[in-house]
Protein backbone atom coordinates (compact mmCIF):
# COMPACT_ATOMS: atom_id res chain seq x y z
CA UNK A 1 0.00 0.00 0.00
CA UNK A 2 2.71 2.76 0.82
CA UNK A 3 4.72 4.31 -2.18
CA UNK A 4 7.45 1.29 -1.46
CA UNK A 5 5.26 -0.88 -3.10
CA UNK A 6 5.25 0.19 -6.78
CA UNK A 7 9.22 1.05 -6.14
CA UNK A 8 10.20 -1.42 -8.89
CA UNK A 9 9.07 -1.81 -12.46
CA UNK A 10 8.21 -5.47 -11.91
CA UNK A 11 6.10 -4.07 -8.72
CA UNK A 12 4.33 -1.65 -10.92
CA UNK A 13 3.41 -4.16 -13.79
CA UNK A 14 1.89 -6.48 -11.95
CA UNK A 15 -0.31 -3.69 -10.21
CA UNK A 16 -1.21 -2.47 -13.51
CA UNK A 17 -2.26 -6.18 -14.76
CA UNK A 18 -4.60 -6.08 -11.13
CA UNK A 19 -6.16 -2.58 -11.80
CA UNK A 20 -7.05 -4.00 -15.40
CA UNK A 21 -8.40 -6.89 -14.09
CA UNK A 22 -10.50 -5.17 -11.97
CA UNK A 23 -11.85 -2.93 -14.47
CA UNK A 24 -12.70 -5.82 -16.79
CA UNK A 25 -14.70 -7.29 -13.77
CA UNK A 26 -16.72 -4.44 -13.50
CA UNK A 27 -17.43 -3.95 -16.68
CA UNK A 28 -18.87 -7.73 -16.71
CA UNK A 29 -20.80 -7.43 -13.92
CA UNK A 30 -22.01 -4.11 -15.27
CA UNK A 31 -23.20 -5.93 -18.47
CA UNK A 32 -24.60 -8.69 -16.78
CA UNK A 33 -26.94 -6.06 -14.04
CA UNK A 34 -28.31 -4.25 -17.36
CA UNK A 35 -29.26 -7.68 -18.64
CA UNK A 36 -31.03 -8.59 -15.63
CA UNK A 37 -32.54 -5.55 -14.93
CA UNK A 38 -34.14 -5.38 -18.61
CA UNK A 39 -35.26 -9.03 -18.46
CA UNK A 40 -37.07 -7.60 -15.37
CA UNK A 41 -38.24 -4.56 -16.96
CA UNK A 42 -40.01 -7.05 -19.81
CA UNK A 43 -41.28 -9.09 -17.53
CA UNK A 44 -43.39 -6.37 -15.54
CA UNK A 45 -44.63 -4.93 -18.44
CA UNK A 46 -45.64 -8.33 -19.34
CA UNK A 47 -47.83 -8.70 -16.42
CA UNK A 48 -48.57 -5.20 -17.26
CA UNK A 49 -50.40 -5.24 -20.33
CA UNK A 50 -51.85 -8.65 -20.03
CA UNK A 51 -53.66 -6.91 -16.62
CA UNK A 52 -54.30 -3.37 -18.05
CA UNK A 53 -55.45 -4.81 -21.78
CA UNK A 54 -57.35 -7.58 -19.58
CA UNK A 55 -56.02 -10.18 -22.44
CA UNK A 56 -57.79 -13.83 -21.45
CA UNK A 57 -54.97 -16.51 -20.63
CA UNK A 58 -55.42 -19.17 -22.93
CA UNK A 59 -54.37 -16.21 -25.70
CA UNK A 60 -51.57 -14.75 -23.51
CA UNK A 61 -51.06 -15.94 -20.16
CA UNK A 62 -48.96 -13.47 -17.70
CA UNK A 63 -45.18 -14.49 -16.62
CA UNK A 64 -46.74 -15.48 -13.51
CA UNK A 65 -49.10 -18.23 -15.01
CA UNK A 66 -46.34 -19.12 -17.00
CA UNK A 67 -44.00 -19.26 -13.90
CA UNK A 68 -46.69 -21.59 -12.33
CA UNK A 69 -46.28 -23.37 -15.20
CA UNK A 70 -42.31 -24.40 -15.04
CA UNK A 71 -42.51 -24.69 -11.50
CA UNK A 72 -44.88 -27.47 -11.39
CA UNK A 73 -43.23 -29.36 -14.46
CA UNK A 74 -39.83 -28.84 -12.78
CA UNK A 75 -40.34 -29.40 -9.52
CA UNK A 76 -40.91 -33.13 -9.68
CA UNK A 77 -39.09 -36.17 -9.39
CA UNK A 78 -36.63 -36.81 -12.14
CA UNK A 79 -38.68 -39.66 -13.42
CA UNK A 80 -42.28 -38.19 -13.00
CA UNK A 81 -44.41 -38.99 -16.18
CA UNK A 82 -45.87 -35.02 -15.70
CA UNK A 83 -42.29 -33.13 -15.27
CA UNK A 84 -40.36 -31.95 -18.05
CA UNK A 85 -37.19 -33.78 -17.35
CA UNK A 86 -38.35 -37.18 -19.10
CA UNK A 87 -39.03 -35.38 -21.91
CA UNK A 88 -36.95 -33.33 -22.54
CA UNK A 89 -34.59 -36.26 -21.65
CA UNK A 90 -36.12 -38.01 -24.82
CA UNK A 91 -35.93 -34.86 -27.10
CA UNK A 92 -32.19 -33.78 -26.25
CA UNK A 93 -30.96 -37.50 -26.23
CA UNK A 94 -32.54 -37.97 -29.75
CA UNK A 95 -31.38 -34.75 -30.65
CA UNK A 96 -27.79 -35.18 -29.36
CA UNK A 97 -27.62 -38.26 -31.26
CA UNK A 98 -29.02 -37.45 -34.81
CA UNK A 99 -26.51 -34.35 -34.21
CA UNK A 100 -23.54 -36.98 -33.38
CA UNK A 101 -24.43 -38.58 -36.84
CA UNK A 102 -25.06 -35.70 -38.80
CA UNK A 103 -21.97 -33.19 -38.22
CA UNK A 104 -19.75 -36.85 -38.44
CA UNK A 105 -21.39 -37.32 -42.19
CA UNK A 106 -21.09 -33.84 -43.05
CA UNK A 107 -17.80 -33.90 -41.97
CA UNK A 108 -16.55 -36.96 -43.94
CA UNK A 109 -18.76 -36.09 -47.15
CA UNK A 110 -17.31 -32.57 -46.67
CA UNK A 111 -13.75 -33.57 -46.54
CA UNK A 112 -14.12 -35.84 -49.40
CA UNK A 113 -15.77 -33.12 -51.63
CA UNK A 114 -13.13 -30.79 -50.53
CA UNK A 115 -10.33 -33.14 -51.16
CA UNK A 116 -11.34 -34.92 -54.09
CA UNK A 117 -12.23 -33.03 -57.65
CA UNK A 118 -14.77 -35.98 -58.80
CA UNK A 119 -16.48 -35.81 -55.41
CA UNK A 120 -17.45 -32.44 -56.03
CA UNK A 121 -18.10 -31.92 -59.33
CA UNK A 122 -20.65 -35.06 -58.75
CA UNK A 123 -21.93 -34.37 -55.44
CA UNK A 124 -22.10 -30.90 -55.21
CA UNK A 125 -25.19 -30.29 -57.38
CA UNK A 126 -27.31 -32.23 -54.83
CA UNK A 127 -25.79 -30.67 -51.89
CA UNK A 128 -26.62 -26.94 -53.54
CA UNK A 129 -30.07 -28.22 -54.26
CA UNK A 130 -30.58 -29.38 -51.28
CA UNK A 131 -29.16 -26.86 -49.32
CA UNK A 132 -31.83 -24.12 -50.78
CA UNK A 133 -34.24 -26.34 -49.84
CA UNK A 134 -36.37 -26.06 -46.86
CA UNK A 135 -35.42 -29.16 -44.77
CA UNK A 136 -38.17 -29.13 -42.79
CA UNK A 137 -40.38 -29.65 -45.88
CA UNK A 138 -38.59 -33.15 -45.58
CA UNK A 139 -40.69 -33.75 -41.97
CA UNK A 140 -43.72 -35.49 -43.63
CA UNK A 141 -41.66 -38.17 -45.85
CA UNK A 142 -38.98 -38.98 -42.68
CA UNK A 143 -42.11 -39.82 -41.01
CA UNK A 144 -43.22 -41.99 -43.62
CA UNK A 145 -40.41 -44.00 -43.95
CA UNK A 146 -38.85 -44.05 -40.25
CA UNK A 147 -42.53 -44.18 -38.71
CA UNK A 148 -44.28 -42.09 -35.36
CA UNK A 149 -41.31 -42.96 -33.51
CA UNK A 150 -37.72 -42.05 -31.98
CA UNK A 151 -36.01 -42.72 -35.92
CA UNK A 152 -37.83 -40.04 -37.47
CA UNK A 153 -36.57 -37.59 -34.69
CA UNK A 154 -33.06 -38.81 -34.85
CA UNK A 155 -33.08 -38.67 -39.03
CA UNK A 156 -34.56 -35.22 -38.51
CA UNK A 157 -31.59 -33.93 -36.43
CA UNK A 158 -29.10 -35.93 -38.56
CA UNK A 159 -30.48 -34.55 -41.58
CA UNK A 160 -30.68 -30.86 -40.21
CA UNK A 161 -27.30 -31.03 -38.93
CA UNK A 162 -25.84 -32.24 -41.54
CA UNK A 163 -25.81 -29.66 -44.32
CA UNK A 164 -24.10 -26.61 -42.24
CA UNK A 165 -21.04 -29.45 -41.49
CA UNK A 166 -20.74 -30.41 -45.13
CA UNK A 167 -20.78 -26.73 -46.28
CA UNK A 168 -18.50 -25.40 -43.43
CA UNK A 169 -16.06 -28.29 -43.33
CA UNK A 170 -15.84 -27.94 -46.90
CA UNK A 171 -15.14 -24.42 -47.34
CA UNK A 172 -12.82 -24.28 -44.79
CA UNK A 173 -10.54 -27.54 -45.59
CA UNK A 174 -10.47 -25.08 -49.36
CA UNK A 175 -9.56 -22.13 -47.21
CA UNK A 176 -6.10 -23.79 -46.71
CA UNK A 177 -3.62 -21.32 -47.40
CA UNK A 178 -1.27 -22.17 -50.34
CA UNK A 179 2.01 -21.63 -48.49
CA UNK A 180 1.06 -24.30 -46.07
CA UNK A 181 0.33 -27.12 -48.67
CA UNK A 182 3.44 -26.00 -50.32
CA UNK A 183 5.11 -26.87 -46.96
CA UNK A 184 3.85 -30.27 -46.60
CA UNK A 185 4.15 -30.72 -50.28
CA UNK A 186 8.39 -29.93 -49.63
CA UNK A 187 8.08 -31.89 -47.03
CA UNK A 188 6.60 -35.19 -49.01
CA UNK A 189 4.01 -35.33 -46.79
CA UNK A 190 1.08 -37.88 -47.71
CA UNK A 191 -2.39 -36.60 -48.25
CA UNK A 192 -3.57 -37.91 -44.83
CA UNK A 193 -0.83 -36.35 -43.51
CA UNK A 194 -1.51 -32.90 -45.15
CA UNK A 195 -5.32 -33.12 -44.33
CA UNK A 196 -4.95 -33.95 -40.50
CA UNK A 197 -1.90 -31.63 -39.79
CA UNK A 198 -2.85 -28.82 -41.65
CA UNK A 199 -6.30 -28.90 -43.52
CA UNK A 200 -8.64 -30.06 -41.01
CA UNK A 201 -6.98 -27.63 -38.38
CA UNK A 202 -7.57 -24.74 -40.73
CA UNK A 203 -11.04 -25.48 -41.37
CA UNK A 204 -11.08 -25.93 -37.01
CA UNK A 205 -12.99 -22.80 -36.69
CA UNK A 206 -15.10 -23.36 -39.64
CA UNK A 207 -16.51 -26.44 -38.65
CA UNK A 208 -17.21 -25.18 -35.28
CA UNK A 209 -19.67 -22.80 -36.78
CA UNK A 210 -21.12 -25.51 -38.13
CA UNK A 211 -21.68 -27.07 -34.70
CA UNK A 212 -22.77 -24.05 -33.17
CA UNK A 213 -25.46 -24.28 -35.91
CA UNK A 214 -25.73 -27.97 -36.04
CA UNK A 215 -26.85 -28.28 -32.51
CA UNK A 216 -29.94 -25.99 -32.40
CA UNK A 217 -30.74 -27.31 -35.90
CA UNK A 218 -30.51 -30.87 -34.48
CA UNK A 219 -33.04 -29.85 -31.85
CA UNK A 220 -35.21 -27.84 -34.32
CA UNK A 221 -35.46 -30.96 -36.40
CA UNK A 222 -36.18 -33.24 -33.07
CA UNK A 223 -39.01 -31.17 -31.78
CA UNK A 224 -40.17 -30.83 -35.38
CA UNK A 225 -40.47 -34.79 -35.89
CA UNK A 226 -42.12 -34.98 -32.75
CA UNK A 227 -44.74 -32.04 -33.66
CA UNK A 228 -45.55 -34.56 -36.52
CA UNK A 229 -46.12 -37.29 -34.29
CA UNK A 230 -43.92 -39.20 -31.85
CA UNK A 231 -44.79 -40.61 -28.31
CA UNK A 232 -42.75 -39.01 -26.14
CA UNK A 233 -40.64 -35.69 -26.25
CA UNK A 234 -40.56 -31.91 -25.44
CA UNK A 235 -42.66 -31.03 -28.89
CA UNK A 236 -45.03 -33.52 -27.55
CA UNK A 237 -45.52 -31.96 -24.60
CA UNK A 238 -46.31 -28.65 -26.67
CA UNK A 239 -48.86 -30.16 -28.73
CA UNK A 240 -50.54 -31.71 -26.08
CA UNK A 241 -50.54 -28.55 -23.76
CA UNK A 242 -51.83 -26.83 -26.95
CA UNK A 243 -54.66 -29.48 -27.50
CA UNK A 244 -56.05 -28.29 -23.99
CA UNK A 245 -54.91 -24.87 -24.80
CA UNK A 246 -52.60 -24.57 -21.75
CA UNK A 247 -50.56 -21.46 -23.31
CA UNK A 248 -49.02 -21.11 -20.22
CA UNK A 249 -47.39 -24.82 -20.64
CA UNK A 250 -46.61 -24.32 -24.20
CA UNK A 251 -44.65 -20.83 -22.73
CA UNK A 252 -43.08 -23.11 -20.30
CA UNK A 253 -42.03 -26.21 -22.51
CA UNK A 254 -40.49 -22.85 -24.88
CA UNK A 255 -38.64 -21.67 -22.01
CA UNK A 256 -37.33 -24.99 -21.48
CA UNK A 257 -35.79 -25.29 -24.88
CA UNK A 258 -34.83 -21.98 -24.88
CA UNK A 259 -32.40 -22.46 -22.28
CA UNK A 260 -31.21 -25.78 -23.02
CA UNK A 261 -30.54 -24.06 -26.63
CA UNK A 262 -28.43 -21.42 -25.01
CA UNK A 263 -26.73 -23.75 -22.70
CA UNK A 264 -25.79 -25.66 -25.85
CA UNK A 265 -24.29 -22.53 -28.04
CA UNK A 266 -22.00 -22.04 -24.79
CA UNK A 267 -21.18 -25.43 -24.42
CA UNK A 268 -19.67 -25.25 -28.08
CA UNK A 269 -18.67 -21.77 -27.34
CA UNK A 270 -16.29 -23.23 -24.64
CA UNK A 271 -15.43 -25.98 -26.30
CA UNK A 272 -14.67 -24.30 -29.42
CA UNK A 273 -12.36 -21.80 -27.25
CA UNK A 274 -10.67 -24.59 -25.70
CA UNK A 275 -9.55 -26.57 -29.17
CA UNK A 276 -8.77 -23.45 -31.39
CA UNK A 277 -6.98 -21.67 -28.62
CA UNK A 278 -4.57 -19.81 -31.57
CA UNK A 279 -7.40 -18.62 -33.68
CA UNK A 280 -8.11 -15.37 -32.34
CA UNK A 281 -4.71 -14.04 -31.88
CA UNK A 282 -3.33 -15.40 -34.99
CA UNK A 283 -5.73 -14.11 -37.01
CA UNK B 1 26.57 -14.51 -71.25
CA UNK B 2 24.52 -16.47 -68.59
CA UNK B 3 26.54 -19.39 -69.18
CA UNK B 4 29.24 -17.83 -68.17
CA UNK B 5 27.84 -16.13 -64.91
CA UNK B 6 26.92 -20.33 -64.01
CA UNK B 7 30.39 -21.81 -64.49
CA UNK B 8 32.77 -18.44 -63.69
CA UNK B 9 31.69 -18.12 -59.78
CA UNK B 10 33.82 -21.28 -57.99
CA UNK B 11 36.80 -19.76 -58.80
CA UNK B 12 37.42 -17.48 -55.76
CA UNK B 13 40.28 -15.28 -57.66
CA UNK B 14 40.11 -11.56 -57.48
CA UNK B 15 39.44 -11.28 -60.85
CA UNK B 16 35.78 -13.02 -60.13
CA UNK B 17 35.86 -10.71 -57.05
CA UNK B 18 35.95 -7.83 -59.31
CA UNK B 19 32.91 -9.25 -61.59
CA UNK B 20 34.65 -10.45 -64.32
CA UNK B 21 34.52 -14.28 -64.88
CA UNK B 22 36.56 -16.60 -66.30
CA UNK B 23 35.16 -20.07 -67.67
CA UNK B 24 38.68 -20.64 -67.93
CA UNK B 25 39.30 -21.48 -64.96
CA UNK B 26 38.09 -25.72 -64.02
CA UNK B 27 35.45 -26.09 -61.63
CA UNK B 28 34.60 -28.84 -59.01
CA UNK B 29 30.97 -30.34 -59.83
CA UNK B 30 28.83 -28.07 -58.31
CA UNK B 31 26.19 -29.53 -56.29
CA UNK B 32 23.40 -27.78 -57.78
CA UNK B 33 23.47 -26.83 -61.14
CA UNK B 34 19.95 -25.12 -63.01
CA UNK B 35 20.69 -24.32 -66.56
CA UNK B 36 18.04 -22.67 -68.93
CA UNK B 37 15.46 -22.59 -67.18
CA UNK B 38 12.25 -21.14 -67.84
CA UNK B 39 8.54 -20.62 -66.19
CA UNK B 40 5.58 -19.57 -68.02
CA UNK B 41 3.04 -18.51 -65.93
CA UNK B 42 -0.48 -18.95 -67.50
CA UNK B 43 -2.76 -15.97 -66.03
CA UNK B 44 -6.73 -16.21 -65.83
CA UNK B 45 -6.62 -12.79 -67.96
CA UNK B 46 -4.81 -14.19 -70.50
CA UNK B 47 -1.70 -12.52 -71.00
CA UNK B 48 0.98 -15.59 -69.94
CA UNK B 49 3.53 -14.26 -67.68
CA UNK B 50 7.04 -15.52 -67.98
CA UNK B 51 8.48 -15.27 -64.91
CA UNK B 52 11.80 -16.74 -65.70
CA UNK B 53 13.62 -17.22 -68.94
CA UNK B 54 17.20 -18.30 -69.77
CA UNK B 55 18.14 -18.78 -65.53
CA UNK B 56 21.27 -20.77 -64.39
CA UNK B 57 22.39 -20.71 -61.13
CA UNK B 58 24.87 -23.18 -59.97
CA UNK B 59 26.51 -23.88 -56.14
CA UNK B 60 28.97 -25.39 -54.61
CA UNK B 61 28.56 -27.74 -51.57
CA UNK B 62 28.88 -25.86 -48.56
CA UNK B 63 28.48 -22.47 -50.28
CA UNK B 64 26.09 -19.44 -49.05
CA UNK B 65 24.64 -17.54 -52.28
CA UNK B 66 22.25 -14.85 -52.03
CA UNK B 67 20.14 -13.59 -55.15
CA UNK B 68 18.56 -10.15 -55.21
CA UNK B 69 16.59 -8.68 -58.05
CA UNK B 70 13.54 -6.14 -58.42
CA UNK B 71 10.29 -7.44 -56.56
CA UNK B 72 8.69 -10.04 -59.26
CA UNK B 73 11.80 -10.61 -61.39
CA UNK B 74 11.01 -14.19 -60.51
CA UNK B 75 12.81 -15.82 -57.20
CA UNK B 76 10.08 -17.28 -55.50
CA UNK B 77 9.78 -19.07 -58.53
CA UNK B 78 13.17 -19.73 -58.82
CA UNK B 79 12.86 -21.72 -55.18
CA UNK B 80 9.69 -22.86 -56.09
CA UNK B 81 11.36 -24.93 -58.81
CA UNK B 82 14.51 -25.86 -57.11
CA UNK B 83 12.35 -27.28 -53.97
CA UNK B 84 10.77 -29.27 -56.62
CA UNK B 85 7.74 -27.84 -55.75
CA UNK B 86 6.85 -26.48 -59.55
CA UNK B 87 8.53 -27.84 -62.49
CA UNK B 88 9.87 -25.63 -65.39
CA UNK B 89 8.85 -25.12 -69.03
CA UNK B 90 12.29 -25.86 -70.34
CA UNK B 91 16.02 -26.24 -69.10
CA UNK B 92 16.76 -28.71 -66.33
CA UNK B 93 17.94 -28.69 -63.22
CA UNK B 94 20.07 -30.90 -60.64
CA UNK B 95 21.25 -32.12 -57.18
CA UNK B 96 24.03 -33.61 -56.97
CA UNK B 97 24.17 -35.80 -60.38
CA UNK B 98 20.35 -36.55 -59.72
CA UNK B 99 17.92 -34.42 -62.18
CA UNK B 100 15.07 -32.44 -59.49
CA UNK B 101 11.71 -33.77 -60.47
CA UNK B 102 10.14 -33.54 -57.36
CA UNK B 103 10.98 -32.81 -53.24
CA UNK B 104 13.26 -34.14 -52.00
CA UNK B 105 14.62 -34.60 -48.22
CA UNK B 106 18.12 -33.20 -49.35
CA UNK B 107 16.26 -29.86 -49.60
CA UNK B 108 14.88 -27.67 -46.80
CA UNK B 109 12.75 -25.15 -47.27
CA UNK B 110 12.68 -21.69 -45.66
CA UNK B 111 9.15 -20.07 -46.59
CA UNK B 112 8.56 -16.03 -47.44
CA UNK B 113 6.49 -16.04 -44.29
CA UNK B 114 7.38 -18.14 -41.44
CA UNK B 115 4.84 -20.71 -42.13
CA UNK B 116 4.83 -22.33 -38.49
CA UNK B 117 1.39 -24.14 -37.86
CA UNK B 118 -0.13 -22.11 -35.06
CA UNK B 119 -1.74 -25.25 -33.79
CA UNK B 120 1.34 -26.90 -32.96
CA UNK B 121 3.83 -26.07 -30.42
CA UNK B 122 6.94 -24.94 -30.92
CA UNK B 123 8.57 -28.23 -30.51
CA UNK B 124 5.86 -29.94 -32.91
CA UNK B 125 6.40 -27.95 -35.43
CA UNK B 126 10.51 -28.06 -35.91
CA UNK B 127 10.14 -32.18 -35.68
CA UNK B 128 7.22 -31.63 -38.47
CA UNK B 129 9.93 -33.29 -41.26
CA UNK B 130 10.48 -35.80 -38.99
CA UNK B 131 6.88 -37.01 -38.12
CA UNK B 132 6.04 -36.88 -42.23
CA UNK B 133 6.90 -37.68 -45.38
CA UNK B 134 7.41 -41.26 -44.55
CA UNK B 135 10.99 -42.69 -43.37
CA UNK B 136 11.84 -43.25 -39.63
CA UNK B 137 13.78 -39.97 -38.72
CA UNK B 138 13.62 -40.34 -34.84
CA UNK B 139 17.05 -40.38 -34.76
CA UNK B 140 17.23 -36.61 -35.65
CA UNK B 141 15.48 -35.29 -32.55
CA UNK B 142 18.61 -34.96 -30.70
CA UNK B 143 19.95 -32.79 -33.38
CA UNK B 144 17.11 -30.88 -33.89
CA UNK B 145 17.15 -29.82 -30.47
CA UNK B 146 20.58 -28.87 -30.89
CA UNK B 147 19.58 -26.85 -33.50
CA UNK B 148 16.99 -25.43 -31.50
CA UNK B 149 19.38 -24.37 -28.81
CA UNK B 150 21.73 -22.70 -31.32
CA UNK B 151 18.94 -20.61 -32.64
CA UNK B 152 18.73 -19.35 -28.95
CA UNK B 153 15.06 -21.39 -28.48
CA UNK B 154 15.41 -23.41 -25.74
CA UNK B 155 13.22 -23.28 -22.51
CA UNK B 156 10.56 -22.34 -25.94
CA UNK B 157 10.06 -25.80 -26.86
CA UNK B 158 6.16 -25.76 -25.59
CA UNK B 159 5.50 -22.46 -26.24
CA UNK B 160 2.74 -21.90 -29.32
CA UNK B 161 4.18 -19.38 -32.38
CA UNK B 162 1.81 -16.45 -31.37
CA UNK B 163 3.78 -16.57 -27.87
CA UNK B 164 6.84 -15.72 -29.77
CA UNK B 165 8.20 -12.55 -31.18
CA UNK B 166 8.25 -12.28 -35.15
CA UNK B 167 12.37 -12.82 -35.10
CA UNK B 168 11.56 -15.72 -32.53
CA UNK B 169 9.33 -17.36 -35.34
CA UNK B 170 11.45 -17.13 -38.51
CA UNK B 171 14.53 -18.98 -36.21
CA UNK B 172 11.89 -22.04 -35.63
CA UNK B 173 11.47 -21.42 -39.22
CA UNK B 174 15.16 -22.19 -39.92
CA UNK B 175 15.26 -24.68 -37.64
CA UNK B 176 12.66 -26.76 -39.07
CA UNK B 177 13.78 -26.19 -42.07
CA UNK B 178 17.33 -27.89 -41.08
CA UNK B 179 15.42 -30.90 -39.27
CA UNK B 180 15.98 -33.39 -41.56
CA UNK B 181 19.66 -32.27 -42.02
CA UNK B 182 19.31 -31.35 -45.94
CA UNK B 183 22.33 -30.72 -48.23
CA UNK B 184 20.43 -27.63 -49.43
CA UNK B 185 18.81 -25.37 -47.57
CA UNK B 186 16.16 -22.92 -49.68
CA UNK B 187 15.29 -19.22 -47.74
CA UNK B 188 12.59 -17.29 -49.16
CA UNK B 189 12.89 -13.60 -47.62
CA UNK B 190 13.03 -15.38 -44.50
CA UNK B 191 14.07 -11.97 -42.42
CA UNK B 192 11.31 -9.30 -45.17
CA UNK B 193 9.23 -9.09 -42.16
CA UNK B 194 11.53 -8.02 -39.61
CA UNK B 195 12.60 -4.53 -38.51
CA UNK B 196 16.01 -3.24 -39.41
CA UNK B 197 17.58 -4.06 -36.34
CA UNK B 198 16.07 -7.69 -35.80
CA UNK B 199 17.19 -8.45 -38.95
CA UNK B 200 20.82 -7.49 -38.59
CA UNK B 201 20.42 -9.83 -35.50
CA UNK B 202 19.11 -12.76 -37.23
CA UNK B 203 21.90 -12.47 -40.24
CA UNK B 204 24.20 -12.47 -37.21
CA UNK B 205 22.40 -15.63 -35.91
CA UNK B 206 22.13 -17.48 -38.89
CA UNK B 207 25.60 -16.88 -40.28
CA UNK B 208 26.25 -18.70 -36.92
CA UNK B 209 23.80 -21.40 -37.91
CA UNK B 210 25.43 -21.78 -41.24
CA UNK B 211 29.34 -21.79 -39.90
CA UNK B 212 27.43 -24.54 -37.56
CA UNK B 213 26.20 -26.85 -39.79
CA UNK B 214 28.16 -25.69 -43.05
CA UNK B 215 24.99 -26.03 -45.32
CA UNK B 216 24.76 -24.97 -48.78
CA UNK B 217 22.12 -22.35 -48.84
CA UNK B 218 20.05 -20.31 -50.86
CA UNK B 219 18.73 -16.76 -49.61
CA UNK B 220 16.66 -14.95 -51.40
CA UNK B 221 16.77 -11.46 -50.35
CA UNK B 222 15.47 -7.88 -50.91
CA UNK B 223 18.51 -6.17 -48.56
CA UNK B 224 21.10 -5.79 -50.82
CA UNK B 225 23.37 -5.07 -46.82
CA UNK B 226 21.72 -8.84 -45.95
CA UNK B 227 23.30 -10.46 -49.06
CA UNK B 228 26.52 -9.48 -49.41
CA UNK B 229 27.09 -10.17 -45.28
CA UNK B 230 25.51 -13.26 -45.62
CA UNK B 231 26.66 -14.75 -49.39
CA UNK B 232 29.93 -15.63 -50.96
CA UNK B 233 28.24 -14.98 -54.08
CA UNK B 234 25.38 -12.80 -54.41
CA UNK B 235 23.00 -13.47 -57.91
CA UNK B 236 21.86 -9.91 -58.74
CA UNK B 237 18.78 -10.94 -61.22
CA UNK B 238 17.03 -8.55 -63.82
CA UNK B 239 13.54 -7.50 -63.81
CA UNK B 240 11.01 -10.10 -65.28
CA UNK B 241 11.81 -12.30 -66.92
CA UNK B 242 13.98 -13.18 -64.28
CA UNK B 243 17.65 -13.91 -65.83
CA UNK B 244 21.07 -13.29 -64.02
CA UNK B 245 22.74 -9.87 -64.29
CA UNK B 246 25.87 -10.05 -62.52
CA UNK B 247 27.29 -12.93 -60.40
CA UNK B 248 29.76 -11.88 -58.05
CA UNK B 249 31.94 -12.57 -55.28
CA UNK B 250 31.84 -11.36 -51.75
CA UNK B 251 35.62 -11.97 -50.50
CA UNK B 252 35.03 -10.62 -46.82
CA UNK B 253 36.60 -12.50 -44.07
CA UNK B 254 34.19 -14.63 -41.75
CA UNK B 255 33.32 -14.81 -39.19
CA UNK B 256 31.55 -11.91 -40.22
CA UNK B 257 30.04 -8.72 -37.74
CA UNK B 258 28.03 -5.79 -39.00
CA UNK B 259 29.82 -3.48 -37.55
CA UNK B 260 33.21 -4.28 -39.44
CA UNK B 261 31.42 -5.48 -42.44
CA UNK B 262 29.76 -2.43 -43.28
CA UNK B 263 32.52 -0.29 -43.23
CA UNK B 264 34.43 -2.46 -45.12
CA UNK B 265 35.60 -1.59 -48.92
CA UNK B 266 34.98 -4.48 -49.96
CA UNK B 267 31.25 -4.40 -49.07
CA UNK B 268 30.89 -0.62 -49.92
CA UNK B 269 32.41 -1.53 -53.21
CA UNK B 270 29.66 -3.97 -53.39
CA UNK B 271 26.78 -2.72 -52.31
CA UNK B 272 27.10 -0.04 -54.87
CA UNK B 273 27.50 -1.50 -57.77
CA UNK B 274 24.56 -3.89 -56.83
CA UNK B 275 22.93 -0.57 -56.66
CA UNK B 276 23.89 0.60 -59.69
CA UNK B 277 22.56 -2.70 -61.36
CA UNK B 278 18.98 -2.62 -59.64
CA UNK B 279 18.68 1.19 -60.29
CA UNK B 280 19.53 0.49 -64.12
N1 LIG C 1 1.03 -18.93 -59.60
C1 LIG C 1 1.25 -17.86 -60.41
N2 LIG C 1 0.38 -17.58 -61.40
C2 LIG C 1 0.57 -16.54 -62.23
N3 LIG C 1 1.63 -15.70 -62.12
C3 LIG C 1 2.52 -15.92 -61.16
C4 LIG C 1 2.37 -17.00 -60.24
N4 LIG C 1 3.42 -16.96 -59.38
C5 LIG C 1 4.16 -15.91 -59.74
N5 LIG C 1 3.64 -15.28 -60.81
C6 LIG C 1 4.20 -14.12 -61.50
O1 LIG C 1 5.53 -14.42 -61.84
C7 LIG C 1 6.37 -13.32 -61.58
C8 LIG C 1 7.50 -13.72 -60.66
O2 LIG C 1 6.93 -14.03 -59.41
P1 LIG C 1 7.84 -14.37 -58.15
O3 LIG C 1 6.93 -14.64 -57.01
O4 LIG C 1 8.80 -15.42 -58.51
O5 LIG C 1 8.61 -13.00 -57.94
P2 LIG C 1 9.65 -12.59 -56.79
O6 LIG C 1 10.91 -12.21 -57.46
O7 LIG C 1 9.72 -13.63 -55.76
O8 LIG C 1 8.97 -11.27 -56.22
P3 LIG C 1 9.04 -10.71 -54.72
O9 LIG C 1 10.43 -10.20 -54.55
O10 LIG C 1 8.04 -9.61 -54.73
O11 LIG C 1 8.69 -11.82 -53.80
C9 LIG C 1 5.50 -12.21 -61.03
O12 LIG C 1 5.21 -11.31 -62.05
C10 LIG C 1 4.25 -12.92 -60.59
O13 LIG C 1 3.14 -12.08 -60.77
MG1 LIG D 1 9.05 -13.75 -53.71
Amino acid sequence: MSTADISTPHDFAARTMERLAAQRRRQRIGNILLTIAGMIGLLVLWQVAVQVFQVPSYILPGPERVFNALWSGLAVPLDSRVGFYVPLGSTLGHAALGFLIGATLGLLLGSLMAEFRPAEIILMPYAFALQSLPKIAIAPLIIVWCGFGNGSKVVMAALLTFFPMLVNSFAGIRSTEPERLDLMKALSASRLQTYLRVKLPTAAPYIFAGLDMGVVYALLGTIVAEFLGAQEGIGVVITQAQAVTDVAGVFAALVILGVVGIALHLLIKVTERRVIHWSDRHK
Amino acid sequence: MSLTATLGHTAATAQVAAGQHDPAIPTSAPLIRARGLVKVYSTVSGDPVVALDDMNLSMADGEFVSIVGPSGCGKSTMLRLLAGLDTPDAGEMTLGHQPITGPSGAVGVVFQNATLLPWMTVWQNVILPLQVGGGNRAAREDAVREYLSIAGLTGFENKYPYELSGGMQQRAAIVRGLARDPKVLLMDEPFGALDALTRERMNGELQRIWMASRKTVLLITHSIGEAIFLGDRVVVMSGRPGKVLEDLRVNLPRPRSHAETIADPEYIRLAREIRRMLDA
